[in-house]
């Protein structure tokens, strides 16, 4: 009787507090949750530094070589960005006179099937002016 | 001014001389020199030096003369043009004259695998067993020499060496392709152009080409198809246009280190142009 007096609806109370009390754990456990996932959201937003993607297979370029550079400098006198084809090789049966020039008066210095002797008065003085030609032996 | 154009050594030769008699003196000295230099004739001095067994030989004064002159060349390209490579280039299947050569000749390797050692002293030349000397480039531009340094010739072209005494002389130069590359205001001096596009032939597995590389004993295969230098003599212009192809990448950059080399020019494989600062255009 005594305690039905001193503690009135008591298994109500017991109840109320303890919902309460779950209520409030449940609270700080689902606080502390959130606290613990931004933690990770901060870091993403530090700059790092992106490595390129690994491929498995590499490009080469021929690139043809340039000279070395001179002390006193470089004179570019023709550049040809597209490589023209390839002399022929020179043979016997390749008439070398004919590819090497010999036009505009000039006559060619390197052809090793060239006209027989001719009498110095043959070569006439005319053509005297001409630049002679220089073409590689 | 007189003109002739006849055929020596292998090759054209493009005289302008002030009288016919200065002509027909400078066609004596290139058949004599021929003569003497030769190494495709059997009969000439040069031939027989090459197959006499004897370590220590004594040559004509004319042949010593020739000698010391390839001897300069050696010298001033520091071992890169060497007339004691005759016997890798036979070994790679010039051993004729250029007319005769046939493709299918030669092989990969030559039993001249080191420097040749040769020296000429007075008329004495003493060499190591088994040099075989050519003369070819440089009998060419030392003839030319000759024949202005004597007075018989104003300018005299050899097979791409020219020698010139006369304040007007241009000259074209002609890439591999035929076409002039460039036309340059030679002046009093010498010009040379070494190519290793001309006198190719090919051989078993691949090509190869005139020009020797002391240094690995194989045909040049460079970046440089084709170099020409402007120097005082034709000797060290002939020199330094074999030295440029060479060298290659580095060619032009040695030239232009050189006092002896007023200027250079050299065409690449891709058909582009390049040249020292000292190089002068004619118009």
């Amino acid at each position: 009787m005594m305690l039905k007096r001193l503690f009135p609806m008591r298994w109500a109370k017991i109840a109320a507090w303890t919902g309460a009390a779950l209520a409030w754990g449940t609270t700080a456990i689902a606080v502390a949750s959130n606290a613990n996932a931004a933690a990770p959201l901060e870091e993403t937003i530090v700059p790092q530094a992106i490595e390129p993607p690994i491929t498995t297979s590499t490009t080469t370029t021929t690139v043809a070589p340039v000279p070395e550079l001179p002390d006193r400098g470089l004179v570019v006198v023709r550049y040809t960005p597209v490589p023209p084809p390839p002399p022929q090789v020179v043979t016997r049966t390749v008439v070398v006179a004919g590819a090497s020039g010999g036009g505009g008066g000039g006559v060619s210095a390197s052809a090793p099937a060239a006209s027989p002797p001719q009498p110095a008065a043959a070569a006439a003085a005319p053509a005297a002016a001409a630049p002679v030609q220089s073409s590689g032996s | 001014m007189k003109r002739a154009v006849f055929s020596a050594m292998g090759t054209s030769i493009d005289v302008r001389a002030a009288t016919d008699g200065g002509i027909d003196s400078t066609r004596r000295i290139f058949e004599t020199v021929e003569e003497a230099c030769s190494r495709f004739r059997p009969e000439s001095e040069l031939s027989r030096t090459n197959d006499d067994a004897d370590r220590i030989v004594t040559v004509s004064p004319l042949m010593a003369c020739a000698l010391r002159a390839a001897e300069h060349a050696r010298t001033i390209t520091g071992g890169l043009v060497d007339a004691g490579l005759g016997g890798a280039v036979r070994a790679w299947g010039y051993d004729r004259s250029f007319e005769s050569l046939e493709d299918g000749l030669g092989c990969e390797t030559s039993d001249q695998t080191a420097a040749p050692e040769w020296s000429i002293d007075g008329t004495t030349l003493v060499r190591s067993p088994g040099v075989n000397i050519d003369l070819g480039g440089v009998a060419k531009g030392w003839t030319c020499d000759l024949a202005v340094e004597r007075g018989h010739a104003t300018i005299v072209s050899a097979g791409g060496d020219v020698r010139s005494a006369s304040n007007d002389a241009r000259v074209e130069i002609v890439d591999p392709w035929g076409d002039v590359a460039a036309l340059i205001r030679l002046g009093v001096g010498a010009l040379a152009t070494s190519s290793i596009a001309r006198r190719r032939w090919r051989y078993g597995s691949g090509e190869a080409n005139h020009l020797i590389d002391p240094r690995t004993m194989r045909p040049s295969d460079g970046p440089v198809l084709q170099a020409t230098a402007i120097t005082a003599t034709a000797v060290e212009a002939e020199a330094a246009a074999k030295a440029i192809v060479l060298l290659g990448v580095g060619g032009l950059a040695w030239a232009d280190r050189q006092p002896w080399i007023r200027a250079a020019l050299a065409v690449w494989r891709s058909g582009c142009v390049y040249g020292t600062t000292g190089l002068e255009m004619a118009a």
